[in-house]
């Protein structure tokens, strides 16, 4: 519980205003004036981070800017919090079509596709999902306790528990993925160092709209990888953060 | 099962259905090229075909290529069937013929299809080989079928060549002067034996009206026709050329008392195409003549060129003529009763038509011939425009030309192969055609009109199957849609600020503080159940864990009785406060209240310590308490402070250990 209480801190608020912002945005962006829905809808995104909708059309405002990298930095943004979301998988996925490069996975495949299945659920669901079975075997441990009987209730409780655990992984990978490392893409042409410095050589470059993982950061630098095992130094402002 | 078959397959000739009507096909452009690299004297074949379009195809004009004369050979159509798909093919053919040695390259070509230019890609080519015949004025001879004034007479006495880039070329002319230009040692028409002449069939003319230029050498010498130094200026004119018979015989006429021989040695068909008094710079030809004692008749020695028999010792002199520049006036087409449809076209033509059948099923093609003959620029003469039909799909299957281009001009006709495929079932009508053109004789317009052809269209087998609207059947045979082109999709306005993360971040809120409870409550509940279990386990740690408690719950009943005036209610304190501090020790050594005595209780706490002066008064009270239970005598004063201060010390002492 103390755990979930942790997530918990994740859940949005619920906040007022920004109705008529949201309005001017989505009117600017039918006009073509995509740079100031653009600066409308990242006022938005610093006062309601969890909603993906501002996400996606911010994709959607850097994609017609032709600014593909950060268009697909907010898409899988977006992506994180609503993952199975038509609109955003399909535009993510076009706009990846455009990019210059792609990166290949050498994950271990169990590896890759258990994350690929996380990624199927957002935080809120799979939180959302522990919670429920919990509350399930909650009651049914009650029930257990107070009647002292009924071997129905001691089946279904034995199952329901089996249910959380099994919802509580997906959860406990998520936020260890979050404590190991935090996905980024690159938002800009820049190159990989084997330091984080200037001084260090250049080890590869970088075209926009690759999706790195952050492994660790110094100053202006960040150490990200790859999953082709390809890592390096690269700087902070080359990253959108998802 | 018959009938299960034949649905079956019908199905599969509805799924096949949709790419049968693809209307709009990709346009491709492919130059094509029997080889690259070729040797002197031989020639490239250039087709260029263009792909996916049903359009009116005009030529395409080939741009200048270095080093080659290029030749206009025909076009053909092709229209295909394939795998239920249609697709046409228009492929127009050239022949490259090189003119001296070295890379070249082709040009990108540009053609024009439904108002879009699509242009190929340069190509390289290689000539291998010297330059003799050039050298010698005789190089390579264009191709036979649109080579007439390249293919010289060789029979007449005055070998001749036309200009090298000119025979059978139908681009504007643009003037082409020659690098090497020989200022040969007779200045240009010093010589009043030997000079050219220009003739014009007519000074005035019409927009696109043909006029017919013959160049022609009038000569007093035994003289050969080399080529034109430098080409007739024909800007403004559209140019076809016309050979020169290949049985012409130069004719002997008199001038100014002199005896010429006249030899035509280039004939053009000119179609102007802009209004104005246009000046032909005829240019400059370039013919050598030979230089020996004559013979008695000029005439005789007329056909004894050096290649046919003259002296191989003769001197020969290179002569350039040049002639006085034509004037045409060029006339605008009228406007008035001008059709707002104008084809553009002058000249006198014919058309008609036919089909090949009058009754056809749904989908089978009807094909009409259409023929344009006449007199005119034939090259231009495109299909006539075919009204938009619903029930009807239009494709040019075919198109030919023949043409013939003699000391009359250019005429022939053009065949239209059109097929008209009915979408349809019932009676449909091709509507007439309209051919229009404007006539230079007549001075006026004129509309020529085929008929309207009525076609009785059955309806194909597989329409009668299955309604496309979802009928039992069930098997929908309407086209697929597909995704023509990719984009991102809109933006996404479906949100409300004020719910911020919505019902799901209450939902999770709440579930979770439930949770919290549910928690919190089970495990006390927990905790007591594990607690009864043991006390349950062990009766005698339960009873000395609850005889403290017994022991004041009894003080709290034995205190109503403290204060006690009557023997009756002393007697009950008494009887009370024995039984409860047997009770107490009772369950404190797990005994029976009931079968206890003072010596037995005495015998337990002296084995615990107690004191012994403290005992001595719970023996004391004990046979108090008896007294006052079982004898009838006076009832002493009840104490209650004292009993309480003697089970705080039982207690106290008990409980420590």
């Amino acid at each position: 519980m103390l755990f979930a209480g942790v997530l918990l801190r994740g859940v949005l608020s619920a906040e007022t205003g920004g109705e008529d912002l949201l309005k001017q945005a989505g009117d600017c962006y039918k006009e073509g004036k995509f740079s100031e829905a653009g600066k409308i809808y990242e006022d938005l995104a610093s006062d309601y981070p969890g909603s993906w909708q501002i996400a996606y059309n911010l994709g959607n405002v850097y994609f017609k800017l032709k600014q593909t990298g950060k268009a697909i930095a907010f898409y899988e943004k977006a992506k994180k919090l609503k993952p199975r979301k038509k609109e955003v998988r399909e535009n993510l996925a076009y706009a990846k079509s455009l990019i210059e490069y792609k990166v290949e996975d050498k994950r271990n495949w169990y590896l890759a596709q258990w994350l690929k299945f996380v990624d199927w659920f957002s935080w809120n669901e799979t939180l959302a999902a522990a919670l429920l079975f919990y509350f399930a075997w909650m009651i049914l441990s009650i029930l257990n306790l107070v009647r002292r009987r009924g071997r129905k209730v001691l089946s279904l409780k034995k199952w329901i528990l089996i249910l959380f655990l099994f919802s509580v992984l997906p959860l406990a990978t998520k936020y260890f993925k979050e404590k190991l490392y935090r996905d980024a893409v690159v938002i800009s042409g820049t190159e990989l160092r084997y330091g984080p410095s200037e001084n260090d050589k250049v080890a590869l470059s970088l075209s926009e709209g690759l999706k790195a993982q952050v492994r660790k950061v110094r100053g202006d630098w960040c150490l990200i990888s790859f999953f082709n095992g390809e890592s390096g130094w690269c700087e902070k402002k080359a990253l959108e953060v998802i | 099962m018959i009938k299960r078959i034949l649905i079956f397959s019908f199905c599969i000739l509805f799924s096949l259905c949709p790419q049968m009507f693809a209307a709009d096909e990709e346009v491709r452009v492919l130059p094509i090229l029997d080889k690259r690299t070729v040797e002197l004297g031989d020639q490239i074949q250039l087709s260029i075909r263009i792909v996916g379009t049903q359009s009116n195809l005009l030529r395409p004009r080939l741009p200048e290529i270095d080093g080659f004369d290029t030749f206009f050979q025909g076009r053909s159509n092709q229209f295909t069937f394939v795998n239920n798909r249609s697709e046409s093919t228009t492929t127009f053919s050239y022949v490259l013929v090189p003119k001296q040695a070295g890379s070249f390259t082709l040009p990108p070509i540009e053609v024009e299809v439904d108002d879009r230019v699509f242009r190929t890609d340069p190509i390289a080519l290689r000539v291998t080989g010297t330059q003799t015949s050039q050298n010698s004025g005789a190089p390579a001879s264009p191709p036979s079928a649109v080579s007439p004034a390249g293919s010289s007479p060789a029979a007449a006495s005055l070998p001749q060549r036309a200009s090298s880039n000119s025979a059978g070329t139908t681009s504007p002319a643009v003037p082409a002067v020659s690098k090497n230009v020989s200022r040969a040692t007779v200045p240009l028409n010093a010589d009043q034996d030997i000079f050219m002449r220009v003739f014009a069939d007519k000074q005035e003319a019409y927009v696109n009206e043909q006029i017919l230029l013959t160049y022609s050498i009038f000569t007093r010498y035994s003289t050969r026709a080399e080529q034109f130094e430098k080409d007739p200026n024909l800007s403004g004119f559209w140019v076809e050329e016309i050979p020169i018979e290949k049985n012409y015989q130069p004719e002997k006429i008199t001038l100014g008392g002199l005896q010429y021989l006249k030899a035509d040695v280039r004939r053009l068909a000119v179609f102007p195409t802009t209004t104005g008094v246009l000046e032909m710079d005829p240019g400059v030809y370039r013919a050598t003549i030979r230089k020996e004692n004559r013979s008695s008749s000029i005439f005789d020695d007329f056909f004894d060129d050096s290649f046919f028999g003259g002296s191989i010792f003769a001197r020969r002199e290179t002569k350039l003529l040049g002639a006085e520049p034509v004037k045409i006036v060029v006339r605008p087409l009228p406007e008035q009763d001008k059709p707002a449809d104008f084809s553009g076209m002058v000249g006198q033509f014919q058309m008609s038509a036919s089909i090949d059948k009058r009754s056809v099923k749904q989908n089978e093609p009807v094909r009409m011939t259409l023929f344009i003959e006449g007199q005119g620029n034939m090259e231009m003469v495109a299909r006539p425009g075919i009204p938009e039909m619903k029930d009807m799909k239009v494709y040019d299957t075919d198109s030919s030309n023949q043409f013939v281009k003699d000391r009359q001009g250019v005429r022939g006709r053009k065949i239209f192969e059109i097929s008209f495929i009915p979408t349809d079932a019932g009676d449909l009508e091709i509507p007439p055609l309209e051919f229009n053109y404007f006539d230079p004789r007549e001075g006026q317009y004129r509309v020529l009109k085929t008929q309207a052809y009525q076609i009785k269209v059955s309806p194909a087998p597989y329409s009668q199957l299955p309604d496309l609207s979802g009928g039992a059947q069930g098997d929908d045979l309407r086209k697929t849609l597909k995704l023509e082109r990719k984009d991102i999709h809109f933006i996404e306005e479906n949100f409300d600020p004020a719910r911020g993360n919505g019902k799901t971040g209450i939902f999770i809120q709440g579930i979770f503080w439930v949770n919290v409870f549910l928690t919190a409550f089970s495990v006390f509940f927990l905790g007591r159940r594990l607690v009864d279990e043991r006390l349950n386990r062990d009766v005698a740690f339960k009873r000395s864990l609850f005889a403290r408690q017994a022991l004041q719950k009894g003080l709290r009943g034995l205190k109503k009785l403290a204060h006690a005036k009557s023997p009756g209610e002393q007697r009950k304190f008494f009887d009370l406060a024995a039984k409860i501090l047997n009770q107490y020790f009772a369950d404190k050594f797990n005994l029976s209240a009931q079968g206890m005595t003072i010596d037995e209780i005495a015998s337990r706490l002296t084995e615990k310590g107690f004191e012994p002066e403290r005992l001595e008064k719970i023996k004391a009270f004990y046979l108090l308490c008896d007294e006052v239970r079982f004898t009838s005598g006076k009832v002493p004063e009840v104490r209650m402070g004292e009993f309480v201060k003697l089970t705080e010390a039982v207690t106290g002492f008990l409980e420590k250990r």
